[in-house]
């Protein structure tokens, strides 16, 4: 699953005004403010769950690792921009690369309904029953990955001190051929 | 990352120590400091930033197009609500 894009169901993440589901016979009850409506919750406890309604949208997305588990069945994945929203001078900065946050992903290897490119700084997370069961619509290989991840990394600004650290020493260690 | 302090010679005895060896001065057995070579020690410190930079590298700028990007991509629509509607769209 990893590098594919496939469509799947994503919500947008939640933002005040929230609105709470409260039954059939009744309105959906509007949260304006996210502090007093946390207090309520944390003096009840914390541990108080609602049913929020939220947008979501049924749109094709770049899904980047594998599910965890067979109990953990969440993935991270990039939402996708329509290159048709941008003006033609745009669209031929994101086809040369040129972004590093809008890696563009080219129509004649994925069947998407138009030119795309996964946005690297919009992470959505995706449950896999949320994700079409079809074949992929097309997938980047590993040294495009390496680059998407690499980028991904830097913009989040993940510290891989360790990660790279243990990695050199591993390469020390190598007996020399 | 590793800071540095500058302290004249006359203030510390400390012997010379050749290039890639290394002084473990102890106390009670147990290591107090690392005299070494002024050569090894600034190589140390270029890794040092060297991996630094490496493992948090520059952060990308959010471009205009990339804000435009989001803009365009992450806020909700306009939502079907209407039953009728989201039932015609499930039986087409």
């Amino acid at each position: 699953m990893a590098g594919s894009v496939r469509w799947a169901v994503v919500p947008y993440a939640p933002s005040p005004p929230f609105r709470l589901y409260a039954g059939p016979d009744h309105a959906p009850i509007v949260v304006n403010d996210v502090d007093s409506f946390i207090a309520a919750v944390r003096k009840q406890g914390g541990d108080a769950e609602h049913t929020y309604l939220v947008s979501g949208k049924a749109r094709p997305v770049l899904v980047l690792n594998e599910p965890p588990s067979s109990y953990h069945q969440e993935v991270t994945a990039l939402r996708l921009l329509r290159l048709s929203r941008l003006t033609s001078t745009e669209q031929a900065h994101v086809r040369r690369q040129a972004d590093e946050l809008l890696f563009y992903l080219p129509p004649d290897r994925f069947d998407l309904p138009e030119e795309n490119a996964a946005i690297v700084s919009a992470l959505v997370r995706v449950h896999i029953g949320s994700i079409e069961s079809r074949p992929a619509l097309g997938r980047l290989n590993e040294n495009e990955m390496r680059v998407l991840g690499e980028r991904i990394i830097r913009f989040y600004q993940f510290d891989t001190r360790l990660l790279v650290e243990k990695r050199i020493k591993e390469l020390a260690a190598r007996e020399p051929r | 990352m590793i800071t540095s302090e500058r302290r004249d010679a006359s203030t510390a005895r400390v012997p010379t120590v050749e290039q890639g060896q290394a002084i473990i001065v102890t106390r009670y057995e147990e290591e107090k400091a690392v005299i070494v070579n002024p050569v090894d020690f600034h190589r140390l410190e270029a890794l040092d930033t060297a991996l630094e930079q490496l493992a948090l590298g520059d952060r990308p700028e959010m471009s205009e197009l990339a804000l435009k990007a989001h803009r365009l991509e992450d806020d909700p629509g306009e939502p079907i609500e209407d039953p009728e509607a989201i039932k015609a769209l499930l039986s087409a």
